[in-house]
């Protein structure tokens, strides 16, 4: 049953400012005219994108800066709308993009804890009874009741992952952040990842630039490349592709 | 209005977090803290009252300090309201970019934050009324209508101000003017006795007396402070004659200002 449906995904963006009252006043003018008015540029994020993913798959999403990952994750965690198509998500979705994005630096490591809970819209009760557990897993005892704006960034990084992680969802799409923090807490991450994945079979968006990691957490794979899919199936097989493709570029 | 009403209770948790947040914030390192909440209307009584001094102005026999201090409370309360509820989707841009909920959160917590400094004027409004020995009466239950009316009105100004502000920043510039205008527009500095005695009585506009008055009644602030003011100082029933132009207008206005908001709400992530 599929949990996640992208029907012929398609996002536009506009290049430049926005119009400002000089650039309206002249095009108003060119139109008198009867002459080609100025538009600005438009840019294909995603260009027809289709795919379906069942529950408790778990996909690593791969390409080159600027192919589409985030646009995509961004689609999937409802923040931004398609131009044309459509995105159909049957659960909650929780929602790894930056998990620093809450974190207020005026405020202590546990009143962000409250904080960012609230945003990612976990119940207070929830945030009480796993309170304990969140700050083992960040490894902040010490400095949990000092203002955020004091931590170090590897710290503030390792509150955010670990509120963020805390967080019941069908869904977890996670952008890039596995790569955060020092060794030990990033094998501390992963091994998080694979209990999410394996013992309570999570549905998982996984985006990463760390090839290796796809392969061992995820059995399916998306290749995107300038906003197309050009590669849906099989991790070994994709990441494989992956690596010549990358490998042509760079001969030449 | 019921949809909003849902999502304010349905946020509630998340509401009161980021009220919290913000006020926590605002007055942190602030050596008097909270206080400067209500610094504001005082400041502004304090002035209107010196300046009374040079100017006349007919109060018919209540105190002006009081009564001047009784309009300054709601009117704060919607500038304050309106100023933060625009600038309140452009000051969280990072939260728009990276996490989901319906958007009207931010205007709703901003209001809820300047609730909570209204209650505070509220107790300084007692002291005064206890100093100059007026007695509350049972009409100050209209109170809790009246709050929730300047609320509305606040809130139709702060989602169509809020969703355009993220496109035109212009927006936020223009607000202080806006609200400078309209207080001298709002019987906050003179009372309304005095607007109806030279349109309604004395017709002093020849004959366009009438509509002007009217006109001026469309603001929904003439009726929430006139309002205020009849109610807690003067002890008597409101002038409803003065409330329904502004309350039909907003009412109207409501709806279509929430149906922006949501329209343009799709595209905040793109473009903030």
């Amino acid at each position: 049953m599929a949990i996640i449906e992208v029907n012929h995904l398609t996002k536009e963006y506009q290049l430049g400012h926005l119009t400002s009252l000089k650039e309206t006043a002249l095009n108003t003018m060119r139109r008198l005219a009867l002459q080609p008015v100025h538009e600005r540029e438009r840019f294909k994020a995603l260009d027809d994108v289709n795919f379906h993913i069942n529950e408790g798959e778990v996909v690593g999403i791969i390409g080159h800066n600027g192919a589409g990952k985030s646009t995509l994750l961004k689609h999937l965690a409802n923040i931004s709308k398609p131009t044309k198509g459509e995105v159909i998500v049957k659960g909650s979705v929780a929602p790894l993009i930056e998990v620093g994005a809450g974190v207020n630096p005026e405020l202590t490591g546990r009143e962000n804890i409250y904080l960012n809970g609230a945003i990612l819209g976990i119940p207070k009760k929830i945030i009480q009874q796993k309170l304990d557990e969140i700050i083992d897993f960040s490894e902040l005892e010490q400095f949990i009741d000092t203002p955020v704006k004091r931590y170090s960034s590897g710290m503030t990084v390792k509150l955010g992952f670990s509120i963020a992680t805390s967080m019941e969802a069908d869904i977890l799409i996670i952008d890039e952040v596995l790569a955060v923090g020092d060794l030990a807490f990033q094998r501390k991450c992963f091994d998080r990842m694979e209990d999410l994945i394996r013992r309570q079979g999570k549905t998982v968006l996984l985006v990463s630039h760390n090839i290796r990691q796809i392969e061992r957490l995820c059995n399916r794979v998306i290749l995107l490349s300038k906003g197309s899919v050009i590669g849906d199936g099989d991790a070994n097989s994709l990441c494989a592709k992956f690596y010549q493709a990358n490998d042509k570029k760079n001969k030449h | 209005m019921l949809r909003i009403a849902k999502n304010l209770y349905t946020y509630r948790e998340l509401i009161a977090a980021l009220t919290w947040k913000n006020i926590v914030i605002r007055y942190k390192q602030a050596y008097l803290g909270i206080l400067w909440a209500v610094l504001k209307p005082i400041m502004l009584m304090l002035v209107f009252t010196l300046v009374k001094g040079f100017v006349g102005i007919e109060t018919g026999g209540l105190p002006y300090p009081l009564i001047t201090f009784a309009a300054l409370i709601p009117w704060v309360f919607f500038q304050e309201s309106v100023s933060e509820g625009v600038n309140s989707v452009t000051s969280n841009a990072n939260l728009i970019k990276k996490i989901y909920f319906p958007r009207e959160v931010f205007p709703l917590t901003a209001m809820v934050t300047k609730l909570v400094e209204l209650v505070i004027s509220f107790a300084i409004l007692a002291a005064m009324m206890i100093y100059y020995h007026v007695m509350p009466t049972l009409h100050a239950v209209w109170i809790p209508a009246f709050v929730l009316y300047t609320m509305i009105v606040a809130l139709t100004i702060s989602f169509f101000g809020a969703a355009m502000n993220v496109y035109y920043r212009d927006i936020a510039q223009a607000i202080p003017i806006a609200l400078s205008l309209l207080m001298y527009g709002s019987p906050v500095i003179y009372p309304l006795s005095l607007v109806q005695k030279k349109l309604v009585i004395e017709q002093a506009a020849g004959e366009w007396s009438n509509d002007l008055y009217f006109l001026y009644t469309l603001n929904p602030l003439v009726g929430i402070i006139d309002g205020f003011q009849s109610v807690l100082i003067r002890a008597t029933e409101p002038d409803l004659n003065v409330i329904y132009p502004g309350l039909i207008l907003i009412l109207v206005i409501l709806p279509f200002s929430y149906w922006f908001f949501k329209r343009a709400e799709s595209w905040f992530a793109d473009v903030i």
